[in-house]
């Protein structure tokens, strides 16, 4: 399943996750069948540049918000400081979404962030189109 | 011969439900969360969405009358792979009862297993206060260690 980014929350993302350097950065994505309308930053409770943990109680509340207002999760979004636009080994074995999409915002080249988005099944990565919106 | 109505065929089904399960897979992971009975049918509804997300069976039963349910999560253990989605399933499954107003244990507690989920249903300053009453109450930590909490 590819995905769509509406108009301007690929910068948003980056904008967010660049804010948050040297740290990793981590949030959902959500909208409707494959097309992404918002971006929702989620606190990284392991405060680290190299792995991130949702922090429970936001990521629940704004599942819960994302229930009540008919909208769908479509991915999971982090960065990576310094690693490549890639699922990392912790990335795979935390891939507790595997309906969802995951997406890597890179800054191993600062001035030229990469962003990817990707499947993981089975421990198996495939990469997805991510198609933003101009 | 029970009569008619009794609810004995029920207490059967009831009875062999835990034994049963074993015949769709040798192992299974066995969770028991609690939701508002409100929102029995919603969690119910999400639990079928989450065995095709896993692709592993996944099989509810229990106290459905006060909301508490044991999900089974039907895994053979001896497959790498579906040992990994069905432990990967387990996170979702408390995640989903905490998002419907629920917690993770309705009536086998925290203990050792799920202590690694305790922050999904509570905040850490409420984890930080029950962890000063249990210092204060065994210092020296000789009961239960190592239960409970992350």
């Amino acid at each position: 399943m590819n995905l769509s980014l509406a108009h301007g929350l690929l910068e948003q993302i980056v904008a967010h996750t660049r804010a948050g350097l040297p740290l990793e950065c981590c949030g959902l994505l959500a909208g409707q069948e494959s097309s992404v309308t918002e971006f929702i930053s989620i606190t990284n409770r392991l405060a680290s540049p190299t792995e991130f943990d949702m922090e429970p109680a936001e990521l629940i509340g704004a599942l819960r918000s994302l229930r009540t207002d008919g909208k769908r999760l479509l991915a999971i979004v982090h960065s990576h400081p310094r690693g490549p636009a890639f699922p990392s080994t912790k990335d795979i074995a935390r891939a507790w979404y595997p309906g969802v999409a995951h997406v890597i915002v890179s800054f191993a080249s600062a001035e030229t962030p990469e962003v990817r988005g990707f499947r993981i099944l089975d421990g198996e990565v495939i990469e997805i189109e991510l198609r933003a919106i101009v | 011969m029970q009569e008619a109505g009794d609810g004995s065929e029920l207490w059967a089904i009831r009875r062999y439900l835990s034994p049963a399960v074993g015949r769709i897979r040798p192992n299974k992971i066995n969770e028991d969360i609690v939701v508002p009975r409100s929102r029995v049918p919603d969690y119910l509804e999400a639990m079928e969405a989450l065995q095709e997300e896993f692709r592993v069976p996944i099989v509810c039963f229990g106290h459905v009358g006060d909301g508490n349910m044991h999900v089974n999560v039907m895994i053979d253990a001896s497959d790498s792979s579906e040992r990994e989605r069905g432990d990967c399933a387990k996170r979702r499954v408390f995640e989903l009862a905490v998002e419907m107003g629920g917690t993770i244990s309705g009536e086998h507690g925290i203990g050792i297993m799920k202590s690694e989920f305790l922050p999904l249903a509570l905040q850490p300053d409420a984890i930080a206060s029950m962890k000063r009453i249990k210092a204060a109450l065994d210092p020296n930590n000789i009961l239960n260690p190592g239960k409970i909490f992350p």
